[in-house]
């Protein structure tokens, strides 16, 4: 009786939440939600971008790619702790965390993923799955020893306290009402997909890394170092990771399960703009990152969910978008070979 | 025959019959080594399960590794060095050793239920302390009250201190035996709207609060407590770990909402905050007491350099909360302080944090409880001990905060002082102490 | 090195036991089998009379997740589809059987009489397998990595929505004391007629044993009937099994709906033999993905695997902790445990690529001729294998690796 009352109520006008103006009403309103979501978006889009990058390259759903990324962003604030984090600090320990990320994501591929890949398909889902209970396991001993959570510098380029608007001195209708540090992460998306844009299609290497990617074999023959590809692939995949979780520190600040929440949501961002698509995975996470925002506003007509069902709403989302089209927005139709 | 043509499963078969009888032959002497507990009378009464004449053992349950995603591991540590201390240099407790047994229950409800199932039925505790994890703990109260599920809850065993701000730990009716220890969120809500009302009266009320039990204890208790329930004209809330809270703030800003309570967690409240501040929004704050200043204002400025601390307490100046425990980063001249700094540095405990600081108090707690049943050293009489302590100050709580418990009521602390945190760091205390009697 | 005690004395005695009957030239070979598995059910059921109480809880709780385990294995292993929020359906027939057996008011809105708890698990099966059906229509359009996604997406959406419609389900707290199963009258003259008694925690064990043996049954009966060729058919190539004018879509749904089922029945029995309570909370995030994990090392396409997984499910963490505190220290080890458990799993499955019960089944299959073949070429395979990753290791050289 109580529940079928409040299985109706969901269903019909919201009475006690508050339901913003539509746009075209208060278009601000819309326009700073709109980049608010623009900025988390490019957050999931990047985490998701990385798991593209290794599904591209071998074929393996990294699920350790949130807490490998967080490992490297807690290296990171120790380095932060005992070199400081002003200007030239700041790029010095950035680039050494991409290295280091570049590293790891290489030694990964060579120990525990290459072995695992003739063998059944899941057994790789099984192996990225210990390797996420690795490093969260390592994460904790090592950093939760002192209090959590921490605090994580932003970029020198904006601060992640004052809004965009200061810069300009004028609000820009809604447009400049999120900080400085939100507008970099979108800037750094954008930046580090035209950059992979450019590796993948302009040179020689990107044009290796995609041959491996298609056919190992004929690559193999072309002289191409298969190995030395999938490995690359995967460095690659864990330095963009760790841009992302040095972009999301500041937001969140680092703790245990920083990149838990970011992670699922960067799961869905990467199957709704297929899992073969970079730029799918950065406009899935868009599409997923505004949608959320909107969608905890605004009611449309009778339907209003609340806030509190937000996160199955978004995965309701993405389970239609999957219906419609199951390999993803870009992804490639999968072709059935008999 | 046939076994005599394959010799090596033959090899093989009385190796595993080799191997098993060396086991169960060792097993044996193990268990007849074992001293059963409690066989040595004690003048008096006859000691309950866990205790012998040199040691009383304690079960503890905790997401100890991480694992679940929660930090609290490291209370656990601070626990254990504080109760080594306690052993070491103060002959421990009732002439007797404190031997805390902590088990990992990975915050999951089913592995707090066979941890604790564990710590009472093969270790033989004498009770269960600080639990930590709700939604793990829910698993496991039940049988802590009435282990053998029929209904009689004389049988069950002390579930004292458990550290998470669940306002049910408290109800005697259902769990005798069941104690609460840090203020539970209802009541630290209620203090607030209780803060409000006094001190905003007529003013426009929002809340945000965190998407979970935590943070709807907030939301029920300031609509319950609220004068004039009119006035709450915005409730928002969050998902644990989003990134952006802009949507919340701008709808509670559009609302007019001039006081603002925050239900949240220190990632959710430095994200509202931040978004509000971006937005040229600036509320009256009341925050949950999880947010340590100084942790809050490290996560808003974005690490602990005198800077970025700068930059967060100028953000969450004027916010208001309650306070119980001594800061581990403000109050490092108190000698309290010095002491608890000591006892990690020497026991093996961790660096100091807030949660260092829970710990070590909690021991303190336990001690004080432990203390009051010396000459009744069963479950019962624990459970006596702690129903009488009144007006126990552990030294690294605030001076004016006390641990009360009585038959009726299992919720320690009644009585708090709010607080307003300013812009260079330091706390100040703002008007009456407020009570829950 | 790892504290073996009584409970795993037995545990090895079972296993040397059975397969001892199994594979020793003792019995004719007609009797081996069904004498190997009498021979372990008759050490099970001894088991909850000689080890402790916790340990008896234990074994419960993973004929539990054994029957989860099955019923995830008859999916993914013998019809290939990923479902890593199998969690959501357990989660499903443990609240059904929670709500048909309370008795309070304002949750028993189907009948004000709470229902006896062997009608309330079988219901909870039935409505986790409605639940299966509902799912698997969808999944048909999904495989692989998006399946495996959007399985994951089930299992973390279904939390928020008990808890708003709280009406149903008792909201964040969920359903508090439900009434356990009591010892039926019968089995406890039968006890005292032995000189004994069943203890509630012994009654709870042999009921969840009973379901896991019926259940295991079933699979064994499903797994050789029409549909177990079916599902495998269609896993082998879904092109092929439409050739041969199977009803593809109806093959998977109906693997999605059985596995459903089994998931929900094993979390009623969870429920009545060892919860005792169920909240949104209850069955995460982690337990799901665990249950596929748990047949992947087990072993896929093999019900003696599931059997494996769920016991890999209960007792891995702790063996984890075992080996993680004798390394470590107790102080460091608990702290280090989930780096241990990790690496095992990893080892594991790079060394084991069928699954333990995979590499059992090659094990059994060795001839001694093949053995003493490898035991001589043992030293030239070790420096063979030596000089290839010398010179994979080198930078420098070329991949000469095979396609």
């Amino acid at each position: 009786m109580e529940g079928l009352g409040q299985v109706s109520a969901t269903l019909s006008l919201p009475a006690t939440f508050l339901a913003a103006a539509p746009p075209w009403q208060d278009p601000e309103l819309f326009f700073s939600l709109l980049m608010a979501g623009l900025a988390t978006g490019s957050i999931y889009g990047l985490v998701a971008l990385g798991i593209v990058l290794i599904y591209r390259s071998t074929d393996v759903l990294n699920f350790a790619q949130g807490e490998m990324a967080l490992f490297v962003t807690f290296v990171g604030w120790s380095l932060v702790l005992a070199l400081g984090a002003g200007g030239a600090n700041y790029w010095l320990i950035f680039f050494i965390l991409l290295v280091l990320a570049g590293a790891m994501g290489a030694f990964v591929e060579r120990t525990v993923i290459r072995p695992v890949e003739k063998a059944p398909v899941l057994n790789a889902v099984i192996v990225t799955l210990g390797l996420f209970v690795i490093f969260r396991g390592l994460t904790a001993f090592i950093w939760a020893q002192g209090e959590l959570p921490k605090g994580f510098p932003a970029t020198p380029l904006g601060s992640h306290l004052e809004p965009v608007s200061a810069w300009f001195n004028h609000d820009l209708w809604g447009f400049a009402r999120i900080t400085q540090h939100q507008f970099v992460v979108i800037v750094i998306t954008a930046a580090v997909m035209v950059a992979l844009y450019l590796l993948f299609s302009h040179t020689k290497l990107g044009l290796a890394m995609r041959a491996t990617a298609q056919n190992p074999l004929a690559s193999r023959l072309m002289g191409i170092n298969v190995g030395r590809m999938l490995m690359l692939g995967w460095a690659l995949a864990t330095m963009v990771g760790a841009v992302g979780g040095i972009l999301v520190a500041p937001i969140l600040s680092l703790d245990l399960v920083t990149m838990l929440r970011v992670i699922l949501f960067a799961f869905a961002a990467a199957v709704l703009g297929g899992l073969d698509s970079p730029p799918g995975a950065i406009v899935g996470g868009v599409i997923i990152g505004v949608v959320q925002n909107l969608a905890s506003t605004y009611s449309f007509g009778p339907v209003f969910f609340g806030p509190e069902l937000s996160l199955p709403f978004a995965l309701l989302v993405l389970g239609l978008m999957l219906l419609i089209r199951p390999t993803g927005i870009f992804g490639r139709r999968a072709v059935r070979r008999v | 025959m046939q076994i005599l043509r394959r010799p090596w499963l033959l090899i093989l078969a009385l190796a595993v019959v080799l191997l098993i009888a060396a086991v169960a032959c060792e097993d044996e002497e193990e268990e007849a080594a074992e001293t059963p507990t409690g066989e040595t009378p004690v003048v008096g009464v006859t000691p309950g399960p866990g205790v012998t004449d040199t040691e009383i053992k304690l079960g503890h349950t905790n997401d100890l590794a991480g694992s679940g995603g929660t930090p609290y591991g490291i209370i656990t540590l601070a626990l254990q060095a504080y109760l080594n201390k306690v052993n070491d240099e103060d002959g421990g407790v009732c002439g007797r050793n404190i031997t805390l047994i902590a088990e990992d229950d990975q915050y999951a409800p089913d592995l707090a239920l066979e941890k604790t199932r564990k710590l009472v039925e093969q270790d033989e505790v004498l009770a269960i302390v600080g639990a930590l994890g709700t939604a793990a703990h829910l698993g496991a109260v039940d049988y802590l009250n009435d282990p053998n599920d029929d209904g009689d809850t004389s049988d069950g065993i002390p579930d004292l201190f458990v550290s998470t701000g669940f306002t049910g730990w408290a109800n005697v009716a259902t769990w005798p035996w069941t104690f609460g220890y840090i203020p539970d969120y209802n009541s630290d809500g209620q203090v607030l709207t209780t803060y409000i009302n006094e001190n905003f009266p007529g003013q426009k009320v929002g809340i945000l609060y965190q998407n979970d039990p935590f943070g709807e204890d907030y939301l029920n208790s300031v609509k319950e407590n609220l004068a004039d329930p009119a006035l709450l004209v915005a409730e928002q809330t969050y998902e644990p770990g989003a990134p952006d809270l802009s949507a919340q703030i701008i709808n509670i800003q559009s609302a007019g909402a001039e006081v603002v309570v925050l239900g949240a967690v220190p990632t959710g409240s430095a994200a509202a905050i931040i978004a509000a501040n971006a937005l040229g929004y600036s509320p009256q704050w009341l925050v949950s007491y999880v947010n340590a200043h100084t942790s809050l204002a490290a996560t808003i400025g974005g690490g602990t350099e005198p800077e970025q601390l700068g930059q967060g307490f100028a953000l969450i100046d004027g916010t208001i909360a309650i306070n119980y425990q001594l800061d581990a980063v403000g109050d490092t001249d108190d000698p309290a302080m010095v002491e608890h700094a000591r006892i990690m540095d020497t026991y093996g405990g961790p660096g100091l944090s807030t949660l260092s600081v829970y710990g070590a108090h909690l021991g303190e707690t336990i001690v004080e409880a432990l203390s009051g049943a010396c000459d009744n050293l069963t479950r019962e009489g624990l459970l006596q001990s702690v129903e009488s302590i009144q007006d126990f100050t552990p030294s690294l709580f605030l001076p004016d905060i006390a641990v009360s418990f009585s038959p009726t009521d299992h919720r320690a602390i009644e009585t708090f002082q709010p607080i307003r945190m300013e812009a260079d760091g330091t706390l100040t205390d703002v008007g009456d102490m407020i009570s829950l009697e | 090195m790892l504290g073996i005690d009584w409970f795993w004395t037995v545990i090895l005695m079972a296993v040397a036991a059975s397969g001892a009957v199994r594979y020793l030239p003792i019995l004719p070979e007609r009797w081996r089998v069904p004498a190997s598995v009498a021979v372990m059910l008759a050490f099970i059921c001894w088991m909850p009379f000689t080890i402790g109480t916790f340990d008896t809880s234990l074994l419960t709780k993973a004929a539990a997740w054994t029957i989860v385990a099955i019923g995830l294995n008859i999916l993914t292993g013998y019809n290939g589809q990923i479902s890593l929020g199998h969690g959501a359906f357990v989660l499903i027939g443990a609240y059904t059987a929670a709500i048909l057996t309370d008795s309070k008011e304002h949750l028993s809105f189907i009948d004000q009489a709470a229902w006896p708890f062997w009608a309330a698990t079988i219901m909870g099966g039935l409505v986790a397998a409605a639940a299966g059906l509902a799912v698997g229509i969808p999944a048909l359009r999904l495989s692989g990595p998006y399946l495996a996604v959007a399985t994951l997406g089930l299992v973390l959406a279904l939390p928020s929505v008990l808890t708003k419609y709280d009406g149903f389900t008792g909201g964040r707290l969920g359903i508090r004391r439900v009434p356990k199963p009591p010892v039926p009258g019968f089995l406890e003259d039968w006890a005292q007629a032995f000189g004994g008694d069943l203890s509630r925690d012994q009654w709870f064990f042999f009921l969840a044993l009973f379901a896991a043996v019926a259940m295991t049954a079933l699979a064994f009966y499903i797994v050789r009937s029409r549909w177990g060729r079916a599902f495998v058919a269609v896993r082998d190539s879904e092109v092929a099994a439409a050739a041969v004018g199977m009803n593809v879509a109806r093959t998977k749904v109906t693997a999605f709906t059985i596995s459903a089922f089994y998931a929900g029945i094993a979390g009623a029995i969870f429920l009545f033999t060892f919860q005792g309570s169920i909240s949104p909370e209850t069955i995460g995030i982690i337990l799901s993905i665990t249950f596929f994990t748990a047949i992947v090392i087990g072993g896929l396409g093999s019900i003696m695997g599931a059997i494996i997984g769920g016991f890999v499910v209960v007792f891995l963490p702790d063996l984890a902790t075992d080996a993680a505190t004798s390394i470590f220290g107790e102080q460091q080890g608990k702290q280090l445990w989930p780096t241990v458990y990790g690496i095992v799993l990893i080892g594991v499955i790079i060394l084991m690529p069928h699954g333990v019960a995979g590499f059992l089944h090659r094990l059994a299959r060795l001839r001694p001729a093949q053995v003493a073949d490898a035991a001589r070429g043992l030293p030239a395979a070790l420096r063979s294998r030596l000089g290839q990753t010398l010179e994979r290791l080198s930078w420098g050289g070329k991949d000469t690796g095979r396609p």
